[in-house]
């Protein structure tokens, strides 16, 4: 449809023609004439890279092109080579001066402007030259009437707001400008209606040296270090936390006073802010200039509060002479708000803003309908990566919010469920999780109107699916908030966000630990029990990890199965123990299930070698006599904890430590710790854990844990399997089920898991281990799975990685006590069976000697990071533990 | 900061200055101020390493080593070594720019392993030996763990590389 150009548009124009920078015409497409050839190269990098990240890829011929530019014979080679590379992909120009006002130019296009293709109920990307000779490195923002908000429009406006705009600041673009000549930007448009359009777009770097009148800005208020200039007038209390500022009116007139740092001339104002009140109500806006010092019912003007969610407040007023200061009223009732930031900007832009009015052309959409089945003729949730024949990803990655996450590729949706498209060819490439076959699938979507949406049909088609045989997936270690996620407009993610993202990776449990990022907002959704959006057999529940408070500094727990949050003595974070295992006593107690996460950091760094091990590290290092540093955060205070029982729900002593995490960390060090604590007598399991998203973004699930069960899968048993070992750890696509060990001589056969995991024989029996492998990998070579004993390789079996499932048997002749467990590195492991000869404990002195010395050194690192009131505690815990080890050392020492 | 640290830093402040010139940063209650460091490294609970251009020098002199000051927030109490590097954000892939040097002033009072406090600051150096402007993306890191989603642990600059007087 043709819009037509509406009063604010006609306004916008005329004012900013009048009284803003000149507008060039599309012949005088700015250009550079110098740039040195190494920036000219780093700029077009940073700009594919940009577009791959906003998942709107340039052509290939752009990446192409580096070379070009990179060996360009001068500056001025460059500048033609950079060019002519990018600006016929631009569709707007910017031109920047240090002391007159920019300019906005439109490419002129055969038959005229060219108009900017946008997508119905979508986002776009433009191409945005600056010209930018002054080399300033101020911040460029790009604006429209046509993009205001539409909450407190004016009716006779609400037409023209068609629009949304953001000019793309993230990494790895920079924020501000760079400081070179020319460089490119991306500016994202989204349109709500197909059809022809037009826009005012307005442009400005505004800098410190333009000085009172032409800024558009009044005035900013940022709260990192303090109130910034508001104070308490009336019935209400101000403090900062973590960079926002915190009001509380405390009666039916709260109301606080700010002045400007500079008078500002009369004319139009909007108060932007962005904030979230918890109690509905009106607030109220006064302003004082210098003929009305005080405020009063004139000079004041009322705007409805959002409860209960973040909000962008705008609110407009006109200063009839010099504007001297501003008083907000929150509500009119007692409450709470947060405001982040505050601006109080021009309504009439200054000589620093440029605009011009440009065409657009909206393309309508489609529906896109998904028809999910699983391989039970379920409907299902799925993976998809939606592309078109550009490489641009749908929707587009930048303008999602849950359930859709901006940092990964892909979507989430079950049958029945769509998105929308322009028309086009698209790829897309449907999954369920890793046990699937993934397919490509292509479709196109028609232009005009369609009788029925179109569908898409995905059949999920496993190579394995080790539910058939009681093992349930699960990943013991995702976050809902911190990390990649976001922390407006919401406090991180919900609940049905992660049960949708398990569902679609067939990730069947799901433990959503809250910790530091968030965490007074995700704290409400602990119950003790499964969350209410969990859908059989997809379970998801909400736990701990001590990660940003409390013990993280000596090594993160993850607290599973807690029925209890948060200790005794407050209601947050802040009072958390020190001492990891203060906190393992108080969470054993209820009956948690417990381990550090994110095992092999403070683990890599060696600092220090077990006396007389030259040459008797395993291969590749595993198991190694090198003693780390304990530097890190992972399975650091472990080494401490593993040697003490704590009391459990009735009293009685448990393990402190029920599992250490695997499969998310460096292979080779969360592997040795595991072996050598094993090969020293004691008896940890592992599980394995994403740390999703922080060490990953990519997907839930990357590590996982599969626990077998013996009937249908729930949580407080699958716990119990975990703690038991009655699984293998795997990346998805490496599995090893039903490890289990036969001695005929002695008539003994043992399951891993199945009471305790352990094998009587005499000594210098052969015990007979079979597993049932299967693993899936791109690759033609077959991989290797081994038998460890005792922490090294005793024999090897060859595994097809074509998906079919072998059982693979070795054999090993124990002359003394020992565990064993069948890796595929490092896609996979099995739990140990404890292989028990003439009733003699398991004890490699070697182990038992890494594991005292390395009490010492994680003593000596992690005692600091100890409270002063814990560190009694602290340091008998340590004792205790260097005694457990060193009365293990002597017992393995004699003959 | 402990009496100790404080000190020690002092110290160290004083024996730099001597040095390189750099300006020092203010101390006392409020801990020294943020206008006089030239980056910010912040090391999340979860040992993520974010990169941040606070004051970044936009000239140095070719073959001539500039000190400036790095802030480091370290909510995961790390004690690892934090490391810096730089590339050639010109070339395909990762490549470390031969032509331009940045780590962590390393003497008997500085020193690239964190300490674990929550706040340390850190003296850097920065040298260029090639002339004209230049980019080069400075990225940071904290030993294993600190895998990072994005470009969060770098930091792009564009550099004026003035030839020796």
């Amino acid at each position: 449809m043709n819009r037509p150009t509406s009063m604010l548009t006609c306004v916008g124009v005329t004012l900013l023609t009048l009284c803003c920078g000149r507008l060039l015409t599309a012949a005088d497409w700015p250009t550079v004439d110098a740039i040195d050839p190494q920036p000219a190269a780093a700029e077009l990098r940073r700009l594919i890279e940009t577009a791959e990240a906003l998942g709107e890829p340039l052509a290939a011929s752009v990446a192409d092109g580096l070379d070009d530019v990179r060996q360009a014979d001068d500056a001025t080679d460059a500048a033609d080579r950079l060019q002519a590379l990018l600006d016929p992909l631009c569709g707007l120009a910017v031109v920047l001066h240090a002391e007159s006002g920019p300019q906005l130019v439109i490419p002129q296009r055969p038959g005229g402007r060219a108009a900017i293709e946008l997508v119905e109920q979508g986002w776009r990307t433009v191409l945005v030259k600056v010209v930018n000779t002054d080399r300033l490195r101020r911040r460029l923002r790009i604006e429209s009437p046509n993009a205001r908000p539409l909450p407190h429009a004016p009716a006779d406006e609400v037409d023209a707001r068609w629009m949304s705009l953001s000019l793309y600041a993230g990494q790895p673009a920079s924020p501000s400008l760079t400081g070179l000549p020319v460089e490119y930007r991306f500016l994202q448009i989204f349109s709500r209606e197909a059809g022809e359009q037009q826009a005012v777009l307005e442009c400005a770097a505004p800098g410190p040296s333009s000085g009172h009148g032409d800024s558009s800005i009044a005035a900013e208020w940022q709260f990192r270090k303090g109130t910034a200039g508001w104070s308490p007038a009336n019935q209400i209390e101000l403090t900062t936390e973590e960079g926002s500022l915190l009001v509380r009116g405390t009666g039916d007139d709260p109301f606080m006073i700010s002045p400007l740092p500079k008078p500002a001339r009369a004319g139009g104002y909007v108060l932007r802010f962005w904030a979230r009140a918890e109690e509905p109500g009106v607030g109220q806006l006064f302003w004082q200039t210098e003929q009305r010092p005080f405020p009063d019912g004139g000079h004041a003007v009322s705007f409805q509060l959002e409860p209960g969610q973040e909000h962008l407040y705008e609110i407009a007023f006109t200063a009839e002479d010099t504007l001297t200061g501003i008083r907000l009223d929150p509500n009119g009732v007692p409450g709470t708000m947060r405001i982040d930031w505050m601006e109080l900007a021009s309504a009439e832009r200054g000589r620093d803003w440029a605009a011009a009015t440009v065409p657009f052309r909206t393309r309508p959409s489609q529906e896109l309908l998904f028809r999910v089945i699983d391989d039970d003729d379920r409907p299902a949730m799925a993976c998809f990566e939606v592309t078109d024949a550009h490489g641009r990803v749908f929707p587009p990655q930048g303008k999602r919010l849950a359930p859709d996450f901006f940092f990964q590729r892909q979507i989430y949706r079950g049958d029945g469920e769509s998105i929308r498209l322009p028309p086009g060819s698209y790829t897309i490439r449907c999954s369920r999780g890793p046990e699937s076959l993934p397919e490509v699938q292509q479709i196109t979507v028609e232009p005009g109107p369609q009788e029925q949406p179109l569908e898409l049909v995905y059949r999920v088609k496993r190579w394995v699916d080790p539910s058939r045989r009681g093992y349930w997936s699960g990943d013991h270690h995702i976050h809902a908030a911190g990390c990649a996620h976001y922390e407006n407009p919401t406090q991180g993610v919900m609940p049905p966000d992660m049960l949708r993202h398990c569902m679609g990776e067939d990730l069947k449990v799901g433990c959503c630990l809250t910790w530091g990022p968030c965490f007074d907002f995700q704290k409400r959704f602990f119950t003790g029990r499964l969350d209410d959006a969990s859908q059989y057999p997809y379970l998801i529940r909400y736990d701990i990890e001590v990660s940003g408070f409390g013990s993280h500094a000596s090594g993160h727990l993850n607290l599973l199965r807690l029925t209890e949050q948060i200790p005794p003595g407050g209601d947050s974070k802040n009072h958390w123990p020190t001492l990891g295992l203060n906190t393992l006593r108080w969470a054993k107690r209820q009956g948690a299930v417990c381990g550090p996460a994110h095992s092999a950091i403070g683990l890599t760094r060696l600092v220090d070698r077990l006396p007389e091990t030259e040459g008797l590290d395993g291969p590749g290092g595993l198991p190694t006599y090198g003693i780390p540093a304990f530097d890190g955060i992972g399975a650091n205070e472990f080494i401490m904890n593993v040697a003490h029982e704590v009391p459990g729900p009735g009293g009685s002593p448990v393990p402190a430590v029920d599992f250490i995490s695997t499969m998310n960390t460096d292979r080779t060090a969360e592997w040795n710790m595991w072996y050598q604590v094993l090969s020293a007598g004691l008896r940890v399991r592992a599980s394995g854990e994403t740390d999703f998203p922080c060490i990953t973004g990519e997907r839930v699930g990357i590590g996982r844990v599969y626990v077998k069960l013996d009937g249908p899968l729930v949580f407080d048993a699958w716990c119990d399997g975990l703690a038991a070992g009655r699984s293998y750890v795997s990346d998805g696509r490496t599995h090893l089920m039903d490890f289990t060990a036969r001695c005929d001589r002695a008539g003994a056969v043992r399951e891993c898991g199945v009471d305790g995991s352990e094998m009587p024989i005499a000594a210098g029996d052969t015990v007979a281990f079979t597993v049932d492998a299967a693993a899936f990998r791109d690759t033609a070579e077959p991989l290797r799975a081994e038998l460890v004993v005792n922490g090294f390789p005793v024999a090897q079996q060859q595994l097809a990685a074509d998906g079919s499932l072998a059982q693979l048997t070795f054999e090993h002749r124990f002359d003394r006590s020992g565990w064993a467990a069948v890796r595929i590195f490092p896609g996979g492991h099995t739990n140990p069976i404890f292989v028990i000869a003439d009733g003699q404990p398991i004890c490699e002195p070697r182990s038992v000697a890494w594991c005292l010395r390395c009490v010492q050194q994680c003593r000596e690192a992690k005692m600091p990071t100890y409270r002063e009131d814990e560190r009694a505690t602290a340091e008998a815990d340590y004792d205790h533990a260097e005694s457990f080890f060193q009365s293990l050392l002597e017992k393995a020492r004699l003959p | 900061m402990t009496a100790a640290s404080l000190f020690r830093w002092l110290v160290a402040v004083g024996l730099l200055l001597s040095v390189s010139g750099v300006a020092e940063p203010r101390a006392g209650d409020a801990g020294p101020s943020e206008e006089v460091a030239a980056f910010e490294v912040q090391i999340n609970p979860e040992a993520r390493v974010k990169l941040r251009a606070l004051n970044p020098p936009q000239q140095l002199v070719r073959h001539r080593s500039e000190r400036f000051w790095l802030k480091v927030h370290n909510e995961a109490g790390l004690q690892s070594p934090l490391r810096l590097r730089a590339f050639d954000r010109s070339l395909p892939g990762a490549q470390q720019a031969e032509w331009f040097r940045v780590g962590i002033v390393e003497n008997a009072e500085s020193t690239a392993l964190l300490s674990g406090a929550t706040t340390e600051w850190k003296l850097i150096e920065l040298r260029c030996d090639e002339p004209g402007t230049r980019a080069v993306r400075i990225a940071a890191d904290a030993g294993t763990g600190t895998q990072d989603l994005g470009f969060r642990a770098e930091v792009d600059l564009l550099i004026d590389v003035e030839e020796r007087p």
